[in-house]
């Protein structure tokens, strides 16, 4: 099963950027094949945002459900995701 | 109705000031029989006890949900006597409970935006997107 992660962000949050260079190397450590990874603007997607429970940036949605907010760091990440991943 | 003054009573002027509502509407509201008579003291002040309070904090949430002084009379009816509330008075209330729920729902959507758009605001130093997003519509 391939996971859908979504980052929401804001170009003012002072941890997003930190946030989306950690996602990117998630991502590129689970493969494509694995995961697919998108970047969402909260302050352009306010309604998406709020239906998807993130009340603070950055948030990180798995397959559409609210994982971490704020999140937490790479290893507890990834521990995360890959008991996502397992069947 | 007579009686001694008690400690708990409230004259109308005390009701005004607690609930905000004008002695002509608590007047009116025992005119048209949304509270049932006042108890009076042996000088004819109307003294309303804490049961009248509750019926008007009752009346006055059913009034911001926009409900009508008919619907509020009926759901006093089954405030009062829930269990022997006529059939028609019960389906009035499932009718308001479930404004109530929807009403509820779109308050809390309403909330977690505002609070999305507040804790942006805390992690900005260059302004504030809450201002933004209601400039841009």
């Amino acid at each position: 099963m391939k996971l859908l992660l979504e980052l929401f962000t804001a170009n003012i949050c002072s941890r997003c950027a930190a946030a989306k260079s950690v996602m990117s190397g998630v991502a590129e450590e689970l493969g494509s094949d694995q995961c697919e990874l998108s970047f969402i603007d909260v302050v352009k997607n306010l309604d998406y945002s709020v239906e998807r429970g993130v009340l603070r940036t950055p948030a990180l949605v798995v397959n559409g459900k609210l994982m971490f907010s704020p999140l937490p760091g790479r290893e507890l990440i990834l521990q995360a995701i890959e008991r996502e991943l397992e069947p | 109705m007579t009686g001694p003054v008690k400690q708990a009573d409230y004259k109308i002027g005390a009701v005004t000031a607690l609930l905000g509502i004008s002695a002509d509407t608590l007047r009116y509201y025992e005119q048209i029989g949304l509270l049932p008579p006042v108890h009076r003291s042996a000088s004819g002040i109307r003294l309303y006890q804490p049961k009248d309070i509750s019926r008007l904090r009752f009346i006055q949430r059913a009034k911001t949900m926009n409900f009508s002084l008919n619907e509020i009379s009926r759901l006093l009816t089954m405030r009062e006597d829930p269990q022997h509330a006529r059939l028609e008075v019960r389906q009035l209330t499932q009718t308001k409970l479930t404004e109530i729920e929807s009403c509820l729902r779109d308050l809390n959507t309403l909330k977690n935006e505002l609070t999305l758009l507040v804790s942006l605001c805390h992690t900005s130093e260059d302004g504030c997107p809450i201002l933004d997003d209601i400039q841009s519509g």
